[in-house]
Formats: structure tokens, C-alpha cells, sequence
């Protein structure tokens, strides 16, 4: 019997281990969301004093906690509470469901859910901010364009947002043939970017055969730019933390084999470039000028488009893209002075 | 996390109780064994396992040098945490082969095609689809849960049935989400019977 009883003291204690105190006003706790056959996390840290709530979409292969690195616990938490959400099929969400009809209308009612969580647990007087990155940035103008979501939202930050996947193609063999001119021009490995044109030139960018051709080449210009130390590229100890230990990368990597949104996004050429009009909640929009994946000549195009009269549209010189890795300080002043106006 | 708690306490007895009238049958032969168990290697758990062996025999391959192959049916129960997301009991059942050589090392693997897992989720609530919102009672969700090990270890000196052992676990929950799911698990644990009669 003493077997059996240290073996169930030894469970509670792992149990035990794994729970928090915590300070009034500071969050730091996970709440599911069940909705629609998923359970999805969102991790809640930061202050709450001030009842403002920043939902984070990430984007396509990515988890929630991928934002988390030192700028966001640092400076951002500080001030207001960050939600970092895993999407359906994603990262740590699991669940058993069929495979919808349309599968950007179930994750953007997902987003739905979670806000109606979020106002049901700490209150319907709280603000908040939805912020999306790459496939998270098409999620969130998605989520805004469902009826009367934009009245939960006091403003929209999309950093490298793609919204229109019909055009993805076309503005990225643009985008990187302007950057292999500019780094030819300089002198900068030359004889790389001179390759990089020629690969390129013959690609069709309506072709669906051209498309991971495409996204092949802006892989290797991207080792270019980084290796000529063009861009800013550090990845934070913080990040590699959140990334390897906090999330579990093995079901993070597998999720996301089994349940790629962005091929049923381009499957059915979506885009909501014709919509944007209809968001008129106050809008940023942050791009990284060597982002040749999403590139910023695609974020202008969706710019334009938004309906709002408060919007703002900023282009990261040392960036690709993931800009709030790269002009961290840049992004966190960006995002905290966009929340402080418009809350 | 409370309520996960208490379920985990019912459920580790009501195992504990079963595996002691197992043991009434024959009980000198039953192999018990307890181990870390680390869900992705960091995510910490407990596993607790039993062996009742099947039959034993002595093998002697092409160079002359002689194997004990030891088969038994096997059970266990498994409990782990990931990180801020999640726990999981699961209890599997199967069979297990163990190679014994010379040296006191063994050679060990398992294939447990039978088991069942329960994820235990933190804070949940349901979104129902008329937009009604629903704090949910031990939130978490069922597999399927077959699983296959393999690992090395070593045999104790004066009570061959005991020794540590190292494995790796793989289990495939299933369906999880629209496919499955595979979680890696290794063990670094120690195996050993109640009745310590040398050979």
C-alpha cells in the first residue's frame, strides 16, 4: 500500500506543480475554447488593470505563443493583457470534426467565439484589439467582415497580411525581381540575384504548376538577403523557448501537415480585397519591405481598399517577413502608441 | 484543475485495486514497473506498468552465444502534463518482448494495440451554435490510443526480475482533429516484482 499511496502523491504533485498564483490584474492562465467540434487554447498573460485585450491571430504553420518573445512580455504585457490564440486544426488546438465546406468561415467564426469568451470571463466593458500576421492577417479581415464583429473591436493591426491569393503570385515575382535590381545595383552578390532573374523571368504567375516555383526562388532570396545582412534576423532566447518548450513542437509541426488553410484559401482563390471597405474600425498596416512571401506592393493594394479613415500604412526597412522579430523595438512602439490612441 | 485532480485519484486506485487481484492468480510472477514518463521528452508524467509473462525460452544464435526471450502480455497506465495546455491519462494493453543477454542488458519492445486516452484541458467553455456560452465540466477528450515501445536495460544481479530500464513510446491518438496525432513519450524507469526470490 505505501507503493500505491507515494505513486498517487507523486501525481498530485505533478498536478499541483503546474498551477500558478497570481496577482490581481496580471493574467497568466490558458483557456479552451469549444467550439464546433475544436478545442482551441488562448493563452491570456499580461495586465488587465486597464480591461484592454490584444488578440493575436498567427499565421499559416505557426502557433499562438510564436509572438511571445521578450518585447511582447516585456513591454507589451506590461501594459495590456495579449491573447495568443491557437487556430482550429493548429499547433495545440485538438478536437474531432469533419472537414467543412468552408474552412475560412468556420476559423473566422472560431475568432467569434473567442471574443464572445473573452467578454463572458473578464467582463463585457473590456477593449479589445485584433492583430493578425500573414495567414492570420487574411483571418482577421475575415473575422472583421462577419456581421457586427467590428463593434467588438476598437482597431485592426495586420502585419503582413495576405488578402487576395489570386494576386499572391504575381506580386511576388515582382517584388523580388525589384529587390534583385536594387541589390544588384549596390553590388550585393551580384552574381546570386542575376541567377534569381533568370529563374525567374520565364514563371508564369497565373500558373498553379509557377506557384511553388515561385515561393521556391523567394526562399533563396531570402537566405540572399540575410546571409548580405540586409535584414535584421535574430531569433530571441524567449522565442526559441515559447517555441520548442512551451508549445510541443511535434503536435505544433504534425497539426499543421494535416490542416493547411492557406491551400484551401488558394484552392478557392479567395480574397477579401473586394470587402475591405466595409472595415472602417481604425486600421494598421505593417509590412517588411524584403517580405517576398507577402510582399508590401500586396499589403498597399489591400490598403487602399480599407474603408476606415483612420489608417496607417508603414513599410519596415530591415524586415521580411516576420517584422516583429526583425524592428522589434520599431514594432512594439508601433503597436503600444496604436492600442494607446485608439482604446 | 481541481476536478482533474480528484478523477485522477479515482482512477489511479481503481487501477491499483484491479492490478492487486491480478495478483492474486499469481502474483510471483507478475513484473511491476514505474517510470518518468516524458510527453516530447520535457513534459513531465508518471507511467506504472505490469507484466504477466506468457512463456520464456532460451536462444541460441549462429555464434553460440545463448538469449533468454521472455514474452508477456502487459498493461499500463500513463499520466503527463504539457506545458500550460494540457494533461492526459491513457491506459494501454498489449504485449511485450524482452531479449535477456549474457551481460544482464535486455533488449525490450512492446506493441500495446489496445488503449484509450483522456485529455484533460484547462478552463474551457462551449460556444454553442446559438451563441449561448457554457463553462464545461472536466473539459477534454477521448482517443483511441495504440502504442508501440522499444528500449534497452539491465537486469539486477541478485534479483534478475528487477533493473532500470530506458524506452521510447510512440501512441497514436486518433481521430484527433481531422487525422491523427502521434506523441513521443520516453521512459527512464525501473521494473521489479513484489516477491524478491533470487532465481
Amino acid at each position: 500500500m505505501k507503493i500505491y499511496s507515494g505513486i498517487l502523491l507523486i501525481i498530485i504533485l505533478l498536478n499541483i506543480s503546474c498551477q500558478k498564483e497570481q496577482i490581481s490584474g496580471e493574467l497568466d492562465e490558458t483557456i479552451y475554447v469549444r467550439h464546433k467540434g475544436a478545442d482551441m487554447p488562448a493563452y491570456v498573460h499580461g495586465n488587465s488593470e486597464e480591461k484592454v485585450f490584444l488578440v493575436v491571430l498567427h499565421g499559416a504553420g505557426s502557433f499562438g505563443l510564436s509572438f511571445r518573445n521578450e518585447s511582447f512580455i516585456n513591454r507589451i504585457e506590461d501594459k495590456y493583457a495579449v491573447v495568443y490564440f491557437d487556430q482550429r486544426g493548429q499547433s495545440m488546438a485538438q478536437g474531432h470534426y469533419k472537414k467543412p465546406d468552408d474552412l475560412i468561415d468556420l476559423m473566422s467564426s472560431d475568432v467569434e467565439a473567442l471574443v464572445k469568451v473573452l467578454k463572458h470571463k473578464y467582463g463585457d466593458d473590456i477593449t479589445l484589439f485584433l492583430m493578425g500576421h500573414s495567414w492570420g492577417g487574411l483571418l482577421s479581415a475575415a473575422t472583421l467582415l462577419r456581421p457586427d464583429v467590428q463593434n467588438h473591436f476598437n482597431g485592426w493591426f495586420n502585419v503582413s497580411g495576405l488578402m487576395d491569393l489570386p494576386s499572391a503570385s504575381f506580386y511576388r515575382k515582382e517584388w523580388i525581381i525589384e529587390i534583385a535590381e536594387e541589390q544588384i545595383k549596390r553590388g550585393s552578390s551580384v552574381n546570386k540575384w542575376e541567377d534569381i532573374i533568370s529563374d525567374l523571368t520565364p514563371l508564369n504567375p497565373d500558373s498553379d504548376d509557377d506557384y511553388e516555383k515561385i515561393l521556391k526562388i523567394a526562399a533563396r532570396s531570402n537566405s540572399i538577403l540575410t546571409s548580405d545582412n540586409v535584414v535584421s534576423n535574430s531569433v530571441s532566447s524567449e522565442k526559441l523557448y515559447q517555441t520548442i518548450v512551451k508549445n510541443n513542437p511535434i503536435t505544433w509541426q504534425v497539426s499543421h501537415f494535416f490542416n493547411k488553410p492557406v491551400e484551401f484559401a488558394k484552392e478557392m482563390d479567395y480574397s477579401v480585397l473586394n470587402r475591405l471597405k466595409e472595415i472602417t474600425i481604425p486600421a494598421f498596416f505593417v509590412y517588411g519591405k524584403y517580405d517576398l512571401s507577402v510582399p508590401p506592393t500586396s499589403g498597399d493594394e489591400a490598403f487602399d481598399e480599407i474603408g476606415s479613415n483612420n489608417k496607417i500604412f508603414k513599410i519596415y526597412e530591415r524586415s521580411m517577413h516576420h517584422p516583429f522579430d526583425s524592428e522589434t523595438s520599431t514594432f512594439r512602439d508601433d503597436l503600444l502608441t496604436f492600442i494607446r490612441v485608439n482604446k | 484543475m481541481g476536478s482533474t485532480k480528484y478523477f485522477l485519484l479515482i482512477l489511479s486506485f481503481i487501477v491499483f485495486l484491479n492490478t492487486d487481484s491480478l495478483g492474486q492468480i499469481q502474483k510471483d510472477s507478475l513484473t511491476y514497473n514505474i517510470s518518468y514518463f516524458g510527453n516530447n521528452f520535457w513534459n513531465e508524467g508518471i507511467k506504472l506498468g505490469i507484466e504477466a509473462p506468457l512463456n520464456s525460452r532460451l536462444k541460441i544464435n549462429k555464434k553460440g552465444k545463448a538469449r533468454t526471450i521472455v514474452k508477456s502480455h502487459s498493461a499500463s497506465f500513463q499520466y503527463y502534463q504539457d506545458n500550460g495546455s494540457h494533461s492526459a491519462i491513457f491506459i494501454t494493453a498489449g504485449w511485450s518482448k524482452k531479449k535477456i543477454f549474457n551481460n544482464r542488458f535486455n533488449f525490450t519492445t512492446s506493441a500495446e494495440p489496445i488503449g484509450i486516452y483522456r485529455s484533460f484541458l484547462t478552463e474551457t467553455y462551449k460556444v454553442k451554435d446559438d451563441g449561448s456560452i457554457k463553462k464545461s465540466f472536466l473539459p477534454g477528450r477521448f482517443y483511441l490510443a495504440p502504442s508501440v515501445s522499444a528500449g534497452i536495460g539491465r537486469i539486477g544481479k541478485k534479483h534478475p526480475k528487477n533493473g532500470w530500464y530506458a524506452r521510447l513510446n510512440l501512441t497514436t491518438l486518433m481521430p484527433y482533429n481531422r487525422s491523427i496525432m502521434p506523441i513521443i513519450n520516453c521512459e527512464l524507469g525501473y521494473h521489479f516484482t513484489l516477491n524478491n526470490k533470487s532465481k
